[in-house]
């Protein structure tokens, strides 16, 4: 009897249950990283709060970083990337939404790395890009590691680079984004 | 004789601005362990602030380094792929949390923190993440440390 009311109980709890909840991977402890090489000094800081969703049934790809969330190793640079270029008192986050093009091709059942491909649409400093690049899906358990990385220009989100230290900060930076997902259990 | 007083002088006032310089753009990070917070809150309180007005609550935390003191109950201790330490405080029973990125100078301790204990977290007031993703909204808080009870290292 204690044996069929349990049953019934995981049977009505699965037809309430929302079928994507069970599809879907997160994290608020991502990794995202950025690196600019440039002849005055090598630019890098790391943000280890990066919030991401993985819907794996269709490919929905999103997250999210608070920009005061970067550090940097030298503080004055930290406040210069705050008030001087990002703003992040005025654009305090930047986000990604976009899909992994590719998802029919992973088979999340089985353990392994799988390559993908990613297309969507990144927003700083209040200015929104495409962004389509090439990344790698690690499958382990029941998590999903990813790993992406790609380079933007600082002049499409519209970051001046003061004039005093143009010709030595470099435009270009790359991002790499790092995270392992855990599926959301609502 | 004047004359040579005034280029020394000179010479020292350069070589001091450049000293003072070069200390200035390699200056690391200050440790909030002796500064004062300029909020202290309770986990669930301040979440709630946000929640039902994200402005209002934004102007009362705005500024480039607004350090809080938040109380509240362990949800969680995470530790990520580069070995960081991230202490979730808040209702157990929501998805909405006070995430506290601990300081790695001090982060030998943190493992041992279980959940369900009351702790003050005195950390950067980072921002807000409203809930967008339907996994709960989020106040994060980094450079943080512990500030009761005292763990030892």
């Amino acid at each position: 009897m204690k044996l069929g009311l349990s049953m019934l109980f995981v049977l009505v709890v699965n037809l309430f249950y929302p079928a994507d909840a069970q599809e879907r991977f997160y994290t608020k402890s991502g990794l995202i990283r950025f690196y600019s090489k440039s002849p005055l000094e090598n630019i890098e800081a790391q943000n280890s709060s990066v919030t991401c969703v993985l819907d794996t049934k269709t490919g929905n790809f999103q997250f999210a970083v608070l920009m005061k969330g970067f550090e940097f190793r030298k503080a004055l640079m930290q406040e210069h990337f705050n008030e001087n270029y990002v703003e992040s008192h005025k654009f305090p986050k930047s986000e990604f939404k976009g899909q992994v093009l590719n998802i029919g091709e992973i088979n999340f059942g089985k353990e392994g790395s799988y390559p993908v491909k990613v297309k969507g649409r990144l927003s700083i400093h209040g200015e929104t890009r495409d962004i389509e690049t090439t990344g790698k899906m690690v499958i382990k358990r029941d998590k999903i590691g990813t790993n992406a990385e790609f380079n933007i220009l600082l002049s499409d989100y519209n970051i001046s680079i003061p004039t005093l230290v143009k010709d030595k900060v470099s435009n270009k930076v790359k991002i790499t984004v790092s995270c392992l997902l855990e599926p959301l259990k609502l | 004789m004047k004359r040579k007083y005034f280029v020394w002088g000179i010479a020292l006032l350069v070589l001091l601005a450049g000293i003072l310089g070069y200390l200035q753009f390699n200056r690391e990070r200050d440790s909030l362990k002796h500064i004062d917070p300029k909020f202290s809150v309770k986990a669930e309180g301040l979440l709630q602030e946000f929640i039902s007005n994200e402005n209002e609550a934004g102007k009362k935390y705005a500024g480039q380094s607004v350090i809080l003191a938040v109380t509240g109950e362990i949800k969680e201790v995470i530790k990520n792929t580069a070995n960081y330490y991230t202490v979730v405080m808040g209702d157990t029973s929501s998805l909405s949390s006070v995430r506290c990125l601990m300081d790695s100078t001090f982060s030998t301790g943190y493992r041992d923190l279980k959940r369900g204990t009351t702790v003050t977290i005195k950390g950067n007031f980072n921002g807000y993440k409203a809930d967008e993703m339907g996994i709960g909204a989020d106040i994060e808080l980094n450079y943080c440390i512990l500030s009761s009870p005292k763990i030892s290292k």
